[in-house]
């Protein structure tokens, strides 16, 4: 196959090799932006929901702020602890 | 109520300050050595991305110290105080900011930018869209007036905090700011601020639990608190002072659009390993989320301390003064410094970046020489500082507009041009030029309040369709990214 002028602006995205590592890439922005994306929900619709006919009280706390703010947060965070450390990879940053 | 602080308590606070402020100075000397000993050639590089060599904690801490400003350790309280709970959960939405930013781009631009050279968030911008001088412009033109606009911001609430808190003037605190951050940052450049940004980010930690623990204690029952609250403003404790379209909107402006702002995105330039991100994210978390819930929870605490703050800024200072002793009273103090000088550093290496290496650089004079780029980076970042002190000193007419925008304004102008230039292949420099600019004055008419266009909402959620829309739509109909871009930022290295 000929080389292709790098300036070149009318050609196929299909010609291109993709690199594994940056598809790898792309997949795991998905799911930072997903998981991420249900913590939002999540919060403001417990936060909110628990509070819809008042508020009452919890281990000193608005019982909406226990569940909806510690509570999700503390969730969310083991969440990420697992994804970061279980799913997202480990690559070599330099084209070797 | 006024603000009004006892004159035997204030020799101890400026001790405890001055002392934070020659650690600083120390941190800001050594960072100034290391730099002494990088050879001419890779000087630009060892000051925008250090070398690509930072370790979890210093990444950690450039984006969440980076991020959490005054705004987190003053303003954000105030609001608290003010609005209450439902502020509280707008707040929330930062707690994960290093897993947004690091997760999402991090490590594709970790590879990308090594394999082009780019040293700085325009200079990715730049290579990705072609070179386009228009977009260099647009970009370097919105770094400039906003970040220099937020900067500025930051030195007056420091210097005037430092005024409140100490009884010494204004001209002065302004002038400790300065000299630290113009030495950590000018002669230090990332890595200096990566020093003392950790430094700074355990100092904010320890003022918060201090402050925590001191309200808790001061305060007693916070329930009985709550209660007493409730019953002179019912709204402060419950989340329905806002409507939940508005409360989503905002956890879309301090939530998912982090992404596309320059300092936060410029620290994923300077990790040295995949593992170290990895690790950045969960300690970033543990920091953030902490720093968040205390402070502003202790917002709306303050309330039943003093009901009726004519300054609500004043909150934490207030509270500081009442439920800690004087030393350390002063170490809160230092704690806030900490927050505001960390954000300034980390934008003055934006701002200098912009100017050096994507306006002059790339845009002017590419075959500039080593020396003499080294030559023109000290001067121009020390102009940066000098102009935003210099303006802090007298605040001109119209910085407070630049500054409510300035955020929102470069979200909305860079996120869909930053996301869609990663991930999707089609999108280009026209495509991107329409989606910054249309953005930007959306944001600014919605926000702005020009028109009626945000449905209920923040202002950043028209500027974030429209932005996004233009971006995909204009690519759409223009040719596509030259065929070696393309390749450098999705394809296998030949």
């Amino acid at each position: 196959m000929q080389k292709r002028d790098d300036r070149d602006r009318n050609y196929d995205f299909g010609e291109i090799e993709l690199d594994p590592r940056l598809e790898r890439c792309e997949y795991e922005m998905k799911l930072t932006f997903g998981s991420w994306l249900i913590y939002a929900f999540a919060t403001i619709g417990l936060s909110y929901y628990l509070s819809r006919g008042g508020v009452d009280y919890i281990h000193g706390m608005p019982s909406w702020f226990f569940w909806g703010e510690c509570v999700t947060a503390f969730v969310f965070f083991l969440v990420v602890c697992y994804m970061v450390l279980k799913v997202f990879r480990n690559m070599d940053l330099f084209d070797r | 109520m006024e603000f009004t602080l006892n004159p035997e308590v204030r020799p101890v606070i400026v001790g405890t300050f001055a002392a934070y402020t020659v650690i600083m100075l120390v941190i800001g000397y050594f960072a100034k050595k290391m730099m002494d000993g990088t050879a001419v050639n890779r000087y630009v590089d060892e000051f925008y991305t250090g070398g690509r060599g930072m370790g979890a904690l210093a990444l950690a801490m450039i984006v969440a110290a980076g991020l959490c400003s005054a705004g987190t350790f003053l303003g954000g309280p105030g609001m608290a105080y003010r609005v209450g709970g439902t502020w509280v959960i707008a707040v929330c939405a930062q707690n994960f900011m290093n897993f947004l930013v690091l997760g999402s781009v991090g490590k594709k631009i970790g590879i990308v930018a090594r394999r082009i050279q780019a040293q700085s968030f325009m200079g990715l911008l730049l290579n990705r869209y072609n070179n386009s001088k228009v977009l260099g412009l647009i970009g370097v033109l919105c770094i400039v007036a906003f970040m220099g606009s937020y900067v500025v911001a930051q030195f007056v609430g420091g210097a005037r905090l430092f005024e409140t808190m100490t009884g010494l003037s204004y001209e002065l605190g302004l002038l400790l700011f300065a000299v630290v951050v113009l030495l950590v940052a000018v002669f230090g450049g990332i890595k200096g601020v990566a020093l003392a940004i950790v430094f700074q980010g355990i100092v904010m930690t320890i003022a918060v639990v201090a402050l925590f623990w001191g309200t808790l204690n001061h305060i007693g029952s916070t329930e009985t608190a709550l209660k007493t609250i409730a019953q002179a403003e019912p709204s402060i404790v419950t989340p329905w002072t806002w409507t939940m379209a508005y409360q989503a909107s905002m956890w879309m402006n301090f939530g998912l659009l982090i992404v596309g702002i320059p300092h936060s995105t410029m620290g994923t330039l300077t990790y040295k390993s995949t593992r170290a991100m990895h690790r950045a994210i969960v300690i970033g978390a543990v920091f953030v989320v902490f720093w968040s819930l205390a402070l502003m929870s202790m917002g709306v605490l303050t309330r039943s301390i003093y009901p009726n703050l004519k300054v609500v800024d004043h909150a934490i200072p207030v509270l500081t003064m009442t439920v800690l002793p004087p030393w350390l009273a002063g170490v809160t103090i230092a704690g806030v410094a900490g927050a505001i000088q960390s954000t300034v550093g980390a934008m003055i290496i934006v701002i200098s970046s912009a100017l050096i290496k994507d306006a002059y650089q790339t845009l002017i004079n590419p075959s500039a020489a080593p020396e003499k780029l080294r030559k023109i980076n000290m001067i121009a970042t020390t102009l940066v500082c000098l102009l935003t002190v210099g303006a802090a000193l007298r605040p001109p007419h119209g910085l407070q507009v630049l500054v409510i925008f300035s955020v929102g304004g470069l979200a909305s102008a860079f996120f869909w041009p930053l996301m869609l230039g990663i991930y999707w292949m089609r999108t280009n420099e026209y495509g991107a030029i329409a989606g910054m600019l249309g953005g930007l004055i959306t944001y600014i008419v919605g926000a702005g309040g020009y028109a009626n266009i945000t449905f209920g909402m923040h202002g950043i959620v028209p500027a974030f369709v429209v932005s996004g829309v233009l971006t995909i739509g204009v690519s759409l109909m223009t040719p596509k990214t030259p065929y070696g871009v393309i390749r450098a930022w999705f394809g296998a290295k030949a």
